[in-house]
């Protein structure tokens, strides 16, 4: 069930509604059901997967919490984690190992018979799995107290508005939420409401109009140079913001009318003015996930410079390997770690050039400067993470300056992509006002700025952005990108 | 602002819960259906995806896709067609008390079956067809060795099975109808999970009952008439004619066939067309009805070249002895000679009257043909 989908909106007037009718004690129960019919509605056998990964990590972490013995624990914690890892591995990764496994094999004319496996990728796999392997390390380092209610753990690994694409809730955070008794409030469920829309709004109106023209350039590269490339790629890039922020949006307003808290999984990560800043604002429950569980866990920075900088290497490729089982997600991770290293082996270098330059006493220009160079070199990784493959990746990057502004190229711009002028338009004018509201947003919480305005102009504004939604938006039931991770 | 926003919020569920009951009960949703007027002759599956009026069919649209009537044709018709609604003493009532099972899509729907006059010289020979579809004896699209197994279809005198499928399902059914067994056993259990967990009814019914229908015409209009925006379901339209393109078809013929696929598909079809012979002593009559975009994407992309992926899958069957009707062909052929009539409604998918009488002669001509072999 699509967040963008009729069927989404019925469930979810009903679920709330009735939520709010049920006494506190059984709402867990309606919860739960809501969320595994939700889950369902996608592929009803695949209930099974959550339902093991729940019953795994539900028993680990009651026996870690028995035995005092470290040695003990670590065995049930690795069991944990063999177990959710195992199922990740068969259902997303199984295919990409045994392909590259039968490439290497074949070059030693070894025979390799062993065929893929013809499975669906189980929709969310990897946020609930990540989701619940959190949940195992906090309960063995004693950061967090087994869930003794079923129910509730089995709610916490499947509540519907994060089930599929996150945010990915810390134990800590969310669990003790469901023993919260919640009482309708007006003002958090209209708050809920306008960031729900606000997801819409981004998903709807600018992350599936501009859908279309990434694909029809990037399904069909060799056709395009140029221009058409740049454009595509940078495209890409709102398009990939809009629908997972959007995601996010929606879940989180979605958990906040029921009265949950989820964590803010974006904060305007184009505005990031280095590659660092970039990733403590894009996707931010991922990335502390690899922080707190990886990274730490290898060291961090508390080791000898090489050390150091083979964890991060690590930690990135691992992040883009999260992504997809694929050669594309490694590049573009390890392009990423990259990036963070160059940044650190430059910092001094960096800071005399803009000295030079003057642009020290221009702190402004300097900033502008900085988040359009971080902003370029986000756009390049987001090549191999669109390309279909390696070979179209580097096709791309080696065609983006080829015949630039050649007169077949810019006719082919200037007819938005082979879609119209006006969807173009349209396109670009929803993704200034996106930006300008996340700028004002940067400054004073939108909130804010409402609440304070008349209720008229409150609501012409409510009205204002669902007539947006419905007039502009394009309603192709498109799945969000992240759900394929 | 809290009065307005309680009073919108218990709209928005009593909506919700009328959605939810017209998509799950179907007897229920049909009441609640918007019906398109009487002057609206035919509107068309794309038509009311999109519903955008300009698109919208004419009484003269129509006539444009009627066949011209042949008065020797007509003092002498080569078949008769049972409409599903009408009742006819004599209509085949069964599979057995037929000559010639129709299995299809959405195609052959509304057609319950066929009278086939064989010119034998001294006399006619009347064949009675069939269409299993249209009575709910098979689902759309479902194949026949899994339908002939569970309505327990005793083995008989010869019979011909005509085989329809749309182009853009045909090579998915291909690729998937030498495992007819392995889904069979699951059918009820199946069944019950779609109603539960699949819920396209409900998009359906929120945008075609008669309360969202007027208001998203009117927003589609608007939407098409400032930016042309128009559904995502359609691919392409062409404004003269007016003419709607599904998606799915666009994108099937866009798509590269792999030679192995074909391969594939034309050995699963022999496969079907040896168990039927074999378990059931039918003969089977393939025939892929092409998509509308593989016949006039002159319409909206002149430079589109088709794939030829209906005369390169018939010539593989042919080559494996499966008898097969080329409809492709002869539409193409129609096109080239004559063009004045549309083969398809410009608003929907399926063919024009015109076009379902170049098929059934094709069916009349094939029949005759195998009929007399076996009689010889």
């Amino acid at each position: 069930m699509l967040f963008n989908s009729i069927e989404f909106l019925v469930f979810f007037v009903i679920a709330v509604t009735l939520y709010f009718f049920i006494p506190h004690r059984f709402r867990w129960l309606f919860l739960l059901l809501a969320s595994y019919y939700f889950y369902m509605c996608w592929n009803p056998v695949y209930i099974v997967l959550l339902l093991i990964s729940t019953l795994i990590d539900y028993f680990a972490g009651l026996m870690m919490a028995k035995t005092g013995e470290k040695k003990r624990r670590r065995k049930y914690l690795i069991i944990s984690l063999c177990s959710n890892l195992g199922l990740l591995f068969a259902f997303k990764y199984f295919n990409f190992f045994n392909g590259a496994f039968k490439v290497l094999l074949g070059t030693l004319n070894i025979t390799y018979n062993i065929g893929a496996l013809q499975v669906l990728l189980p929709v969310g796999i990897s946020f609930y799995t990540f989701q619940t392997m959190s949940y195992a390390l906090d309960v063995y380092r004693g950061e967090k107290k087994p869930e003794r209610h079923f129910g509730i753990f089995a709610l916490y690994v499947s509540f519907f508005p994060q089930l599929v694409a996150g945010p990915i809730e810390r134990s800590t955070r969310l669990l003790p939420q469901f023993y919260n008794k919640i009482k309708f409030n007006y003002e958090r469920t209209t708050d809920g409401l306008l960031l729900m829309l606000w997801g819409f709004f981004k998903k709807v109106v600018i992350a599936d109009r501009v859908a279309a023209m990434v694909d029809q350039v990037y399904n069909n590269v060799y056709e395009y140079q140029g221009l058409t490339l740049i454009i595509a790629t940078l495209l890409f890039a709102f398009q990939i913001y809009c629908d997972f922020s959007g995601y996010s949006d929606i879940a989180i307003g979605a958990a906040r009318i029921m009265g949950f808290d989820l964590m803010t999984n974006f904060r305007t990560p184009y505005y990031a003015k280095s590659i660092s800043e970039f990733w403590k604002r894009w996707h931010i429950s991922l990335t502390s996930w690899f922080k707190d569980y990886l990274y730490i866990s290898l060291g961090g920075n508390r080791v000898v410079k090489w050390r150091w900088y083979y964890n991060i290497m690590i930690v990135f490729v691992i992040s883009g390997f999260w992504h997809g089982a694929n050669w594309t997600f490694i590049i573009w991770g390890a392009l990423n770690g990259f990036y963070l290293l160059f940044s650190i082996w430059t910092a001094g270098l960096r800071e005399k050039i803009a000295r030079f330059f003057h642009l020290d006493k221009l702190p402004d220009l300097r900033t502008i400067i900085k988040a359009l160079i971080t902003f370029a070199l986000v756009c390049f990784a987001w090549i191999f993470f669109r390309a279909n493959s390696l070979t179209e990746a580097f096709y791309v990057i080696t065609h983006l300056f080829t015949g630039i502004l050649s007169q077949e190229t810019l006719a082919f711009v200037f007819s938005g992509l082979g879609f119209g002028v006006r969807g173009f338009l349209i396109a670009l004018a929803a993704i200034c006002l996106m930006e300008t509201i996340q700028l004002v947003q940067q400054r004073r919480s939108i909130k804010e700025i409402l609440e304070k305005k008349p209720a008229a102009l409150r609501l012409a504004v409510y009205v204002g952005l669902i007539v947006c939604i419905i007039m502009l938006g394009k309603f192709s039931a498109n799945q969000f990108i992240y759900f394929q991770f | 602002m809290k009065i307005l926003f309680f009073t919108t919020w218990a709209l928005l569920f009593l909506y919700s819960v009328f959605i939810l009951l017209g998509g799950k009960i179907i007897p229920f949703g049909r009441m609640f259906i918007y019906e398109y007027k009487d002057e609206e002759v035919y509107p068309g599956g794309l038509y009311a995806m999109c519903k955008i009026d300009e698109f919208k069919q004419t009484e003269t649209d129509y006539e444009k896709c009627r066949p011209d009537k042949n008065e020797e044709l007509s003092s002498r018709p080569r078949f008769q067609i049972y409409e599903q609604r009408q009742s006819y003493s004599d209509a085949p009532k069964d599979l057995e008390g037929s000559d010639i099972l129709m299995f299809g899509d959405s195609f052959l729907a509304g057609v319950r079956g066929l009278k086939i006059f064989i010119d034998k010289g001294g006399g006619v020979d009347t064949l009675k067809a069939y269409n299993a579809s249209a009575d709910g004896i098979a689902a759309a699209g479902e194949n026949p060795l899994e339908c002939l197994a569970r309505v327990k279809y005793q083995k008989g005198g010869k019979k011909f099975l005509i085989l329809e499928t749309v182009e853009r399902s045909s090579l998915d059914r291909g690729l998937r109808c030498a495992d007819y067994q392995k889904y069979f056993d699951l059918k009820i259990f199946q069944q019950a999970i779609k109603y539960i967990f699949i819920n396209d009814h409900i998009a359906y019914f929120f945008t075609d009952n008669i309360i969202s229908h007027p208001l998203l015409r009117f927003i589609n209009n608007t939407k098409f008439h400032y930016f042309k925006d128009i559904d995502t379901r359609i691919a392409l339209y062409s404004e003269n004619p007016n003419m709607l393109f599904y998606f799915q078809a666009v994108e099937f013929n866009k798509t590269p066939k792999a030679a192995e696929d074909l391969d594939m598909m034309a050995r699963n079809i022999k496969f079907l067309s040896d168990q039927l012979e074999r378990e059931y002593n039918i003969v089977l009559i393939y025939v892929i009805l092409p998509n509308k975009y593989s016949i006039y994407s002159d319409f909206v992309e002149p430079d589109y070249v088709y794939d030829n992926f209906i005369p390169d899958i018939n010539n593989r069957l042919i080559e494996k002895g499966v008898k097969v009707i080329n409809i492709y062909t002869e539409y193409m052929t129609y096109r080239s000679n004559d063009d004045s009539k549309l083969l398809y409604f410009p608003s929907d998918t399926h063919y024009s009257p015109l076009g379902q009488d170049i098929f059934f002669n094709e069916i009349v001509g094939v029949i005759t043909e195998l009929n007399c072999t076996f009689d010889d």
